[in-house]
């Protein structure tokens, strides 16, 4: 394992983290759709700009009140992992077993659950409203497994032989048939 | 960055402003939905509780949205080389703004629980006068208790008659209790948090902006690539006058005896139980933050906490492996993982130090600094080194406390833990009362004693600060193998006991297991009971699941790849419900 390859490594790892720190707190920054400085950097990841009209169509449908949209986000968190996986690829043979390595590449996997994050961040509509909580909760709680339990006020345990009725508490031998009521465990 | 201070400050408490009008609208939106729920459904606590939860986690992801977003700001504006403007001020207004927003919060919960047993009450009196027949002969019994099961002979046949409480009845006994004393010293559990919190703010007003508890080495990189190095000097913070613990001592120990007195006005219990109940949620507290506390110790006439025993001196001294080789580095921070974890009990930190052949708390130090000075925690199994330590330790140190257990696992009315904990497990697949009744039997109880030992067992375990209780509950609920992943969890219990066990993961996968935790996340944000949707979904069990969960949550804690591979699968599964 060569030093220059654990270098390497190194600076993937912190390259990383700081474009995706920069494409996040860009996009998150800036008004519903997006602006020029957004446009800048989605140039910059060569990500093709989505037209205005399929721009304001996502900001009204997610019902956006700040930020870049999603997609584009997303396209531009894909070309940085893009660019990351073929980084690895060329370290793969020299590093593939070493427990850094592993860790780099769950940092690539985790840019999609970051553009994810940002979609839920920049949607509100996700949140459930209070109305549909109490929705939910009167609709799914009479559907719990035990609901189906009856309980009745009394009932008597009987003896698995002969079928008479305990007549002492907690005296598991029958009176009548003298065979225990039922096999212990 | 073009935004003038005092536009930032502006657009800053807009901000907090409309977090504020947004809180109060989801409150007053909660309080008509839970009147509304009590009135046409006064005896689903399931539903009202599924929705209070899901209410309590969208106020809570509010105010950490909050908390992230001033964090964002702050970053925003160190990034361009500024500090915030106005920033200690806007700091106080947001921790105000998270404050209210607490206690609205939880003001509004227990009035919504309160209003929900209160209306429950008259039709649980009637439930609990209802006469009830014998099943053989139909004449009247009488049970001696109705809130929980009994035996009673019938006069006429003579025939044993295990009277159960509707489950209506069982539902009030197991929430008003605890919502009753919530609301009664809701009002002191505040008056506790506000003045822990200015305690905090005036602490960290005085504190310096960096300061190290021991000494630190801080090693700087230069231009030339030679390196300087520097021993800085440790400046712990000054401890909290005593007077000030005292107090929140006297106050803790005020709110637990209101507590639990309020608890008892409803489920009656002897001064006695009260007593060692307040002292068991105070034992707790005690062990965490007091007992670290060297004026409080003093006080209280205890030795003081066994402190890091570092100086300059012997960071610049030389090596010292003590009882160790030099490639024993998961030994030593299995050692370090022990010794700390007993600063606060210090005969116990003096026994370890000696099992483990060291002639101090000095010398261990050195042994420290030594491997921390030749150990290159870049090695590739560095964290799955410590990780091997952690589990190691934690698992030692149950095993001692199990072993110095004494009464605690003492059987109760002749009922073993592992027995109790077995039958938990069998009754958990919703029998019918002649099936539960002929698996109590089974083990030589019947309902009216099965409730007196549950009780028992549940005390126990809520007064025991040492987990011993939970902790082999948990083992012997798993082992006893109940249910149709029953395999699984017994696989979970050996694993977790350092044995290898059979089991092909095939049969519910990490990845499998992940998503059922994200859509749990998911469902309790949305109200949803997370059992329903768990059989809908998953066509599993509550039981099913905690078998799962027994065999991949321990497998997680000592494997680094499947721990690092957990939040991403579960946030991306807690998405996918949420959506639909």
């Amino acid at each position: 394992m060569s030093a220059d390859a654990l270098g390497r490594l190194a600076w993937l790892e912190s390259e990383i983290a700081r474009h995706s720190t920069t494409l996040l707190a860009c996009a998150s920054q800036c008004p519903p759709g997006g602006n020029r400085t957004w446009d800048q950097m989605l140039g910059y990841y060569r990500v093709q700009v989505l037209s205005p009209a399929d721009r304001v169509s996502e900001v009204v449908g997610r019902r956006m009140t700040r930020g870049a949209v999603p997609t584009e986000l997303r396209l531009a968190l894909e070309s940085l992992a893009r660019w990351a996986q073929g980084e690895l690829a060329g370290l793969g043979p020299l590093l593939a077993s070493d427990q850094r390595f592993g860790f780099v590449q769950q940092q690539v996997t985790h840019l999609a659950v970051q553009a994810d994050q940002y979609e839920s961040s920049v949607s509100p509509d996700l949140a459930p409203s209070v109305g549909s909580i109490f929705a939910n909760a009167t609709a799914t709680a009479g559907k719990a497994p035990w609901n189906a339990v009856k309980v009745p006020a009394s009932s008597v345990f009987v003896c698995e032989t002969c079928g008479a009725p305990q007549q002492t508490p907690l005296e598991f031998t029958c009176k009548y048939c003298t065979n225990p009521m039922t096999r212990r465990a | 960055m073009n935004t003038s201070p005092q536009q930032f400050a502006q657009q800053w408490h807009a901000h907090l402003q409309e977090t504020g009008n947004q809180v109060s609208r989801i409150l007053a939106e909660t309080q008509a939905g839970c009147r509304q729920m009590i009135a046409s459904q006064p005896n689903d606590t399931l539903a009202l509780g599924n929705a209070i939860q899901a209410v309590h986690i969208k106020i809570q992801t509010m105010r950490s949205q909050v908390g992230t977003e001033w964090g964002q700001q702050v970053a925003r504006f160190a990034m361009a080389g500024q500090a915030a403007p106005m920033a200690s001020q806007l700091e106080q207004d947001t921790a105000t703004l998270l404050a209210w927003i607490e206690e609205a919060w939880l003001r509004c919960r227990s009035q919504c629980r309160v209003e929900g047993i209160r209306a429950m009450w008259p039709g649980v009196q009637q439930l609990m006068a209802r006469p009830v027949a014998c099943v053989k002969c139909g004449s009247p019994v009488q049970p001696r208790l109705r809130h929980v099961s009994d035996s009673v002979e019938c006069p006429a046949c003579r025939a044993v008659n295990s009277t159960s409480p509707d489950p209506v009845v069982g539902q009030y006994f197991a929430l008003a209790p605890d919502a009753w004393a919530e609301s009664a010293m809701l009002e002191k559990r505040f008056e506790i948090d506000r003045f822990r919190a200015q305690v905090d703010a005036q602490r960290k007003a005085s504190a310096p902006a960096l300061a190290f508890a021991a000494p630190v080495q801080i090693t700087q990189r230069r231009a030339d690539g030679s390196e300087v190095s520097a021993v800085v000097q440790g400046s712990p913070l000054d401890e909290e006058p005593v007077d000030s613990m005292l107090r929140w001592e006297s106050l803790e120990r005020e709110y637990w005896r209101g507590y639990f007195a309020a608890k008892a006005t409803i489920l009656p219990a002897s001064n006695e139980d009260q007593a060692q109940i307040v002292e068991s949620r105070m034992k707790g507290l005690i062990d965490l933050s007091f007992k670290r506390h060297k004026g409080w110790c003093k006080a209280r006439g205890i030795e003081g906490p066994v402190e890091i025993a570092r100086t300059p001196e012997m960071m610049r001294g030389g090596d010292d492996y003590g009882p160790l080789q030099p490639n024993q580095a998961e030994e030593l921070y299995y050692h370090a993982f022990v010794l700390d974890d007993c600063r606060t009990d210090p005969p116990k930190f003096r026994e370890y130090l000696a099992k483990f052949g060291y002639q101090s708390n000095e010398q261990f130090e050195r042994v420290r600094l030594t491997f921390n000075r030749h150990f290159d925690v870049t090695q590739p199994n560095f964290m799955q080194m410590q990780l091997n330590a952690r589990t190691r330790a934690s698992r030692d140190q149950m095993a001692a406390k199990t072993a110095a257990a004494g009464d605690l696992l003492t059987p109760i009315e002749g009922v073993s833990l592992e027995q109790y904990a077995a039958i938990c497990a069998q009754a958990a697949s919703y029998p019918t009362m002649p099936e539960f009744q002929k698996l109590l039997a089974q083990h030589g109880l019947d309902p009216a004693k099965y409730d007196r030992v549950s009780k028992a067992w549940t005390d126990r375990m809520s007064k025991d600060t040492s987990m011993v209780v939970v902790n082999e509950y948990s083992k012997a609920f798993g082992n006893a193998g109940a249910g149709k992943y029953g395999a699984v969890g017994k696989a979970g219990v050996a694993e977790a006991g350092g044995q290898a066990a059979a089991f092909n993961p095939a049969t519910v996968s990490f990845d499998t297991y992940c998503e059922i935790m994200g859509a749990q996340a998911a469902w309790s944000a949305q109200g949803k009971d997370v059992s329903a949707m768990l059989k809908q979904v998953f066509n599993m069990t509550a039981l099913d699941y905690s078998n799962v969960a027994q065999y991949w949550s321990p497998k997680m804690m000592t494997d680094m790849s499947l721990a690092m591979k957990m939040s991403d699968l579960m946030m991306r599964a807690q998405q996918k419900y949420m959506s639909t």
